[in-house]
């Protein structure tokens, strides 16, 4: 009997891109290195707040400008906005865009220094996350000024029917009283209609509004003696998008975060074969038993990128190997050591939730020197996941950030006169692998407090290598 | 002697007095009026330059309706309940322990209206999102709070024109029938959404239009007694329609917010406006003819003529709208929203019809609504103008 077992279940996706809203990017706008951060609205067509700092200190202004990542909407940006320079930190730039509608989006930041002008584009996911409630203040002065108005309604239909058809200084008889108060009656009547029918329209409005909360396409994840089958489905909220209209993101269509549940302990990064429309495969790489929790990064061809989430329970190891040569993972026993005795150094200044930071890692072999024979992962210098301990946060981070790359690329496509100089590789294998130096950092955002953990796969010489660390967000 | 003076001088002073239109009435014009121009001003604002403030400048036309219907609605209130430079108190009618002329009273109800539009729209926003249309709750509280605003200020002209020397009158009656005019106009904005002319071969137009138009005609027509009253309504509604669709594009502005599917670089006008013209002039001659007869037969009557016009005249006036012919500058087609997609079929030039009307029986059924709308509401506008004309206070 073969050591996997079957099955194991289930489905389950919440919220997208996992507990993370906010966009962290760096890159360089001509010759301008700057790291931009990007809080879209949770409601849609809401505001985004935009930071930009730029590591040179010749950045004379940067104009800001949104636009949708495809379509004809990306052919004409609105006009841009000057980026506020702040007074403590002259190298630090700030503004506010307007979000439109749900979907893909990029901000196009323009920069003048001294050495000319460079562009660059960051894809934006905007999507509604909830439904605000009424606050109390509001809701009291509301419903008070309702009041008033429904009182002012009845007044006036008894004043209109009792006296205003009266001449000059006659007083209104018996019959005009009681018209009056037959008027004050139907006034009453009518107000309350109105405010029935008001509050039946609202409620339905915001109902529909509701419909338009982000959810994510989901996914029915089963293992059946070694592969890992994957059925999603579409929710149907949302912009137009669909279970078949995925886009390669460097080199996949899917990317899988397998983390083992509780301790977090294991991690695996596969990628899963389309097999049909929403139907995909993949071979498991060796893996502990235990309970998984499945991330799985997708994108579609508008640029929007979403996590999936799922669960599979293994009874027992999975043998391997993978099918893929890019598969990659192992159990998470030593923090930042590799087998070859090397170790990998993380490096970063306290993390407070909300404030973007800078996560350094640092490559050395067993003398301390930094590595050699570093070379591309999938295309990327390393790739870095972020996962709160409680798995309520989840985040596949690359050097430019946490935006796809596929839309990165978008970004480029569509705006050929304004190229972003990002290096973005879409080729897994590259024909000639450059040497990658032994350093790599990102951009990111703690979005709450607590305990998470980070999981670095970088690849060296022929192998893979994943070192994970803990991290308190205060 | 002295006595003698104070008598001559006092005399023409207070006759002048009583002939001349009360600045209260003036100050609501100017109130309905500043409302038109920034609710106008503030569509073309959202269809040119999208992004705005509290204080833009269409916001603060707007604003100043509440403003100058507040101080003129609120010096009645307070001079006739206090006693304190009220020129007539006899002509108040009492709200609640509040004196004033009915029509002061619906103007501060309309501005109360309006007033709490702004913190209802605002946490509309914040919970929905910005707008991207008209029709929403705030919104229709904010153009309900404008319609009362224009009621009121009718109704207070119709009160001083019921008492009012022929000579007066006959003055009142033009601010009544330009008052008339925006409200009209009031009420296509309120239908805005419905009337473009991608519709103009739907029932669901018609229909729209029935449930709005003739009322207000009906109304105008009988609460003044003008034998032109719906015509010159009418002829309000076109000309303030046209001088802005003549004049906004004079103005510069360029898109602030995103997708921008159509990059203009001036302030976009309203469309041409509808013909109403002409079934309006119909039925002022009708109801010239049909004075005599009963209010039920003057509804079905003027009703009915109305909608057949307006079908005989906008239908085929919608094909010349939708064609080459009509992207100039007097007839405006070529304008477009900066949001206004591509393959919209408004870019397209290609009349929409709704799913309910996409079979033969489906389009009667909305066309038989609309002729039963345009009777119902023709009945309602001359029961309101009949009771109009009796208004003393």
């Amino acid at each position: 009997m073969k050591s996997l077992l079957l099955l194991i279940l289930s489905c389950l996706s919440v919220a997208g891109h996992v507990g993370v809203n906010d966009v962290f990017f760096e890159g360089l706008a001509g010759p301008y290195p700057l790291y931009i951060t990007v809080r879209p609205p949770i409601v849609i067509p809401g505001i985004a707040e935009i930071s930009i700092r730029s590591a040179a200190r010749d950045v004379k202004s940067i104009q800001i400008a949104p636009m949708t990542l495809t379509g004809p909407g990306s052919k004409y940006p609105p006009t841009p906005d000057q980026a506020i320079q702040s007074s403590q930190d002259p190298q630090t730039f700030t503004g506010a865009l307007w979000i439109m509608s749900a979907g893909s989006w990029q901000v196009r930041a323009t920069v003048a220094g001294e050495r000319g002008q460079g562009v660059i584009s960051v894809p934006v996911r905007a999507a509604s996350q909830k439904v605000t409630n009424m606050d109390t203040v509001t809701g009291a002065v509301l419903i008070a000024l309702t009041l008033l108005l429904a009182a002012g309604l009845v007044g006036i239909a008894g004043a209109a029917l009792r006296e205003a058809v009266l001449p000059p200084g006659a007083m209104p008889d018996n019959n005009r009283l009681r018209r009056g108060r037959l008027a004050m009656a139907s006034g009453l009547v009518l107000s309350a209609a109105l405010i029935y029918f008001g509050n039946k329209w609202w409620v339905s409005e915001s109902r529909a509004y509701a419909r338009s909360i982000y959810r994510p396409i989901q996914m029915l994840s089963t293992v059946q003696g070694r592969h890992l089958h994957l059925q999603l489905s579409n929710s149907g909220a949302m912009q137009p998008r669909s279970i078949d209209d995925l886009v390669a993101d460097h080199g996949h269509l899917m990317h899988l975060y397998a983390i083992r549940e509780p301790n977090l302990d294991a991690a695996f990064h596969v990628h899963p074969i389309r097999q049909s429309p929403g139907n995909f495969l993949a071979q498991l790489p060796a893996m502990p038993a235990g309970k998984y929790r499945l991330f799985a990064d997708i994108v579609h061809e508008s640029g929007f990128p979403e996590t999936l989430i799922g669960n599979i329970e293994l009874i027992s190891a999975s043998p391997g190997p993978s099918q893929s040569p890019d598969d990659a993972g192992s159990i998470l026993t030593s923090r930042g050591g590799l087998a070859d005795g090397g170790k990998v150094i993380f490096e970063s200044s306290p993390a407070q939730a909300g404030i973007p930071l800078t996560l350094r890692f640092r490559v050395e072999d067993p003398d301390g020197n930094p590595a050699a024979n570093l070379r591309p992962y999938l295309g990327m210098n390393a790739h870095l996941a972020i996962v709160k301990k409680d798995l309520s946060v989840f985040s596949h981070v690359h050097p430019q950030g946490n935006i796809s790359m596929a839309a990165l690329e978008m970004t480029q496509t569509n705006n050929s006169t304004f190229p972003n100089n990002v290096l973005v590789s879409s080729h897994v294998q590259e024909a000639t692998p450059r040497s990658v130096p032994a350093e790599f950092s990102f951009p990111f955002g703690f979005p709450t407090t607590g305990n998470y953990l980070l999981i670095l796969q970088f690849a060296r010489k022929d192998k893979v290598e994943t070192a994970s660390f803990d991290m308190i967000v205060q | 002697m002295a006595t003698h003076v104070e008598v001559l001088t006092a005399r023409p002073f207070a006759s002048d007095r009583a002939e001349s239109i009360p600045w209260t009435l003036w100050c609501m014009a100017l109130a309905c009026t500043s409302a038109i121009i920034g609710a106008h001003w503030d569509i073309s604002w959202h269809s040119s330059i999208g992004r705005d403030n509290f204080w833009t400048p269409a916001h603060i036309a707007i604003y100043l309706c509440g403003v100058f219907g507040g101080i003129s609605s609120g010096w009645l209130i307070f001079s006739n309940t206090f006693n304190i430079g009220a020129p007539d108190r006899s002509s108040a009618v009492r709200i609640f322990g509040l004196k004033a002329p009915l029509g002061a009273f619906l103007v501060a109800w309309g501005g109360l209206a309006m007033l709490m539009s702004a913190p209802f729209d605002d946490w509309w926003h914040s919970a929905y999102g910005l707008d991207v249309k008209i029709i929403s709750p705030p919104h229709v509280l904010l153009i309900f709070g404008f319609l009362m605003t224009q009621v009121g200020s009718l109704i207070l002209a119709l009160g001083e024109m019921n008492r009012a020397t022929p000579e007066k009158r006959k003055r009142l009656e033009k601010l009544f029938l330009y008052l008339g005019g925006l409200i009209l106009i009031t009420l296509t904005i309120l239908i805005l959404e419905l009337t473009n002319r991608i519709l103009m071969h739907s029932a669901l137009f018609y229909r729209t239009v029935a449930l709005c138009v003739p009322m207000a005609l009906a109304m105008m027509s009988r609460a003044s007694g003008h034998k032109w009253a719906a015509t010159i309504t009418a002829a309000i509604y076109t000309v303030v329609l046209l001088g802005f669709q003549w004049m906004l594009p004079l103005f510069p502005a360029e898109p602030k917010l995103g997708p921008v599917y159509f990059p203009t670089t001036y302030f976009v006008p309203p469309q041409f406006p509808m013909l109403l013209i002409v079934p309006a002039l119909a039925c002022d001659l009708l109801w010239q003819r049909m004075k005599a007869r009963g209010p039920w037969l003057n509804a079905i009557a003027g009703g009915l003529l109305f909608l057949v016009i307006l079908i005989a005249v906008q239908w085929p006036f919608a094909n010349f709208l939708m064609s080459d012919y009509a992207k100039n500058w007097f007839f405006g087609s070529h304008h477009f929203g900066y949001y206004v997609h591509p393959n919209s079929s408004l870019r397209r030039g290609v009349f929409f019809t709704p799913a309910n009307e996409k079979a033969l029986s489906g389009f009667l059924v909305v066309m038989v609504q609309a002729a039963v709308a345009s009777v119902l509401f023709s009945r309602l506008g001359l029961g309101f103008g009949n009771w109009l004309r009796t208004v003393q206070r």
